[in-house]
């Protein structure tokens, strides 16, 4: 075949036009993208714009690396300055019922005080039966209007006098979380102060006492709450800040119905596990979920590794009053 | 432990047709007897698991640098495309039986949505979270990863497709109204199926 | 003009592509079980696809060679679904979100590539655009009515405002989507049914009629003869 013939081919003619098609589309395509293309920023303030009713703001990241995003459950994983609002936005995680729950609160503030609370959205949700479809638009409301300073939400959580029954609560109480500790933390970034960690919020705080044995802390425990119900813990913790002793006393742990299998008797042996353990293995815990105690019943896991993280914390507080202490 | 996730989100969780519905052209025209199902089925999950083998570098490593992602459609069917032309030439070549059960199917995979679909999954549009329920939240999917859930996901496919061809193998012997007859009763069928399966979005991970 | 009416008719109802033909079935099911909205969005999606895809490939049938059609008529319908992504994005993000993988996978979707197959290629410009455009409103209606019937059961919604205060979950899922599509299309086809058998027994009786009267006049002749 000559290369004349070729030229006037079939396969030449293929070639020709499947290039001819893909070069036209390809260069049409870059055309339209230069003019349609939607960058990162502006698909952000599109999704912070929802916040705000579809306003146009501007928004400034900031950096959070260096602080403590642990704050009263909840994890703070990133904030935002809203320039032309002077709010902040807040993005805040907390485990759930299936997985993380994340939300977007945006947070009113008057310099450095905080006003109020914008807005809250729900941003994801990792549970795949859907809870959180239960939970309406007023209540998301109720966080803007029942927002008092210094009080806690508790909407998810039962035998709290706000407690509401959605059939959500345990993704309700982990959005509460959310912005709990997004208000908290903002509180403390705005006046540039630290946060102090705090595990005393199912610590009933009137019950429980401590003894001071030589450079070791014996505590005894209760915490509060129905579901699971209130627990009686012996702890000690000693100079290194280390778990010596774990000994659950009462068990509030539910018995499962259906199966009949009771967690509490199920937990009690494994409470040995905790022994040796130091903050940052409960902190570690508390985060995953997964941690040496393996009962099913994850809620009671949480009041026990509260209860070791709340004797561990408490114990610079007892030895050196001075310093610690609000 | 995340191995053991992957396979239950791919297969059960998250299952190509009843979760997701793509590829319902295949699950409602090839599934009429078992063995065709079965054919179709390895079919899709060989391409699935090849396509996003190869097109998971491509986007990572040819179009983000290139700033040309707004291309992805075109490249990755022309990507399918080429790799069901190959491997059916392949398939004829090595092993003629193979092709005779399996091969038939494979100029049918081009245009179907969940081969597309698989490879969309990993394109950086969505995250690893949104896919997998808590294998590794907000960590891009690498390779590895990647290629075994699009494997899964094939198999998910295949399961399902069996399931419905037994049924539609079953429903034959049945007299059903005549406007229901065909694709209705199917779809019906397939109804349950899809109702089964929304028990394992409990799963819990 | 008959022969647009034709086209028409054809591309709604006798040879509608959701019900007729049961085409397209993945954004279909997808769609109706998000509700009226999305899938209304679907449909138009797909009809401007299709228009504009059976308008350029019915144009260029005479210089596109037989043997590399198929690929070409991907490239183009590649090129237009990305075109009606990016403008989405930009302009429409809300629906964007809600139409998510199923407006890339209008690609594989195999009305469109169906229609430049069967139809296109062989057609006029015009016929074709009037092709594009019918089955476009068949896909866009059937996809529209499903959706409605789902949206209110699945969430007492009717595109998207609230009007009774119940929720059947499965019908915002694939179970739900599965068995309002399958019914629509025994209803379907049943209707087509009954009104082609009516106009039968009408055509029928008309030319038994004539029949009649041919024999009788026949007989007319006869008894004459």
């Amino acid at each position: 075949m000559t290369v004349k013939q070729f030229f006037k081919s079939t396969a030449f003619k293929c070639i020709a036009v499947l290039t001819g098609v893909l070069l036209t589309s390809g260069i049409l395509l870059a055309i339209a993208f230069g003019f349609l293309e939607v960058t990162d920023e502006e698909r952000f303030n599109r999704k912070i714009g929802v916040m705000y009713g579809g306003e146009t703001v501007t928004s400034q990241a900031q950096d959070i690396s260096d602080k403590n995003v642990k704050v009263k459950g909840a994890t703070i994983e990133a904030l935002w300055l809203i320039t032309n609002k002077s709010d902040y936005l807040v993005q805040a995680s907390s485990r759930g019922n299936g997985g993380d729950v994340t939300c977007w609160i945006t947070i009113n503030m008057n310099g450095t005080a905080v006003t109020g609370i914008g807005k809250v959205l729900l941003y994801s949700v990792d549970d795949p039966a859907e809870f959180k479809d239960n939970i309406g638009n007023d209540i998301y409301e109720k966080f803007h209007t029942e927002y008092v300073e210094g009080k806690d939400f508790s909407y998810g959580t039962k035998g709290t006098e706000d407690y509401i029954n959605t059939g959500a609560s345990y993704t309700l109480s982990a959005v509460c979380n959310n912005v709990n500790g997004a208000v908290e933390f903002v509180k403390a970034y705005a006046s540039g102060g630290e946060i102090v960690k705090d595990f005393s919020k199912n610590i009933d705080k009137e019950k429980t006492s401590w003894e001071i044995d030589g450079e070791t802390v014996i505590y005894d425990i209760y915490t509060t709450g129905e579901e699971p119900g209130p627990f009686h813990f012996t702890i000690k913790v000693d100079a290194s800040g280390t778990l010596t002793e774990y000994i659950i006393l009462t068990n509030g742990s539910s018995t499962e119905e259906e199966s009949g299998e009771d967690y509490g008797s199920l937990m009690s042996p494994q409470a040995v596990n905790l022994k040796g353990k130091t903050l940052v293995d409960i902190e570690s815990y508390l985060d995953n979920a997964d941690g040496v105690l393996i009962t099913g019943a994850t809620r009671s896991n949480q009041r026990c590794y509260e209860a070791a993280a709340y004797a561990l914390t408490e114990y610079d507080r007892i030895m050196n009053p001075d310093k610690g202490g609000e | 432990m995340n191995f053991v996730l992957l396979v239950l989100s791919a297969v059960l969780t998250n299952n190509f047709i009843t979760v997701k519905t793509y590829g319902i052209c295949p699950f409602l025209g090839v599934s009429k007897n078992t063995k065709s199902a079965v054919g179709m089925g390895v079919a899709v999950t060989i391409v699935m698991a090849l396509a996003t083998l190869v097109t998971y570098p491509i986007y990572k490593f040819i179009m983000t640098p290139l700033n040309i992602t707004f291309l992805w459609i075109i490249f990755f069917i022309f990507v399918i495309a080429a790799l069901v032309q190959m491997l059916e030439a392949i398939i004829r070549k090595v092993s003629p039986s193979l092709y005779n059960t399996m091969g038939v199917y494979l100029p049918l995979i081009t245009t179907n949505c969940a081969v597309l679909g698989v490879t969309q999954l990993f394109n950086g549009v969505t995250e690893l979270g949104a896919i997998v329920n808590g294998v590794t939240e907000g960590v891009w999917l690498n390779l590895g990863w990647a290629v075994l859930y699009s494997l899964f996901a094939g198999v998910g496919f295949t399961l399902v497709m069996i399931i419905m061809s037994g049924m539609r193998e079953k429903l034959n012997c049945c007299k059903v109204s005549k406007s229901l007859e065909g694709f209705p009763i199917s779809m019906i069928a397939a109804a349950f199926i899809c109702m089964a399966f929304m028990v394992f979005a409990q799963i819990k991970v | 003009m008959n022969k647009y009416k034709k086209i028409t008719l054809d591309g709604i109802i006798f040879s509608n592509p959701t019900f007729m033909l049961v085409l397209g079935t993945c954004p279909t099911l997808a769609m109706i079980s998000k509700g009226a909205i999305s899938a209304a969005g679907m449909g138009l999606c797909v009809l401007v696809v299709l228009t504009l895809s059976n308008i350029i490939i019915s144009a260029l049938r005479k210089v596109i060679p037989n043997q590399v059609r198929i690929p070409c008529y991907i490239v183009i319908i590649a090129t237009l679904v990305t075109l009606v992504q990016m403008v989405l994005e930009k302009f429409l993000p809300d629906l964007y979100d809600s139409l998510g993988t199923f407006l890339a996978l209008i690609v594989v979707n195999c009305i469109v590539l169906g229609r430049a197959e069967a139809f296109a290629n062989k057609h006029t410009v015009l016929e074709s655009a009037t092709d594009g455009i019918a089955n476009g409103l068949g896909f866009t209606l059937a996809l529209t009515l499903m959706g409605i019937v789902c949206e209110f059961f699945g969430s007492g919604a009717l595109f998207g405002f609230k009007i009774m205060d119940f929720k059947i979950k499965m019908f915002s899922s694939p179970a739900g989507a599965f068995i309002i599509y399958g019914l629509s299309i025994a209803l379907f086809t049943y209707i087509i049914d009954v009104t082609q058998r009516a106009r039968r027994v009408k055509v029928n009786r008309f030319t038994r009629k004539n029949l009649l009267n041919e024999r009788n006049s026949a007989d007319g002749t006869e008894v004459k003869a």
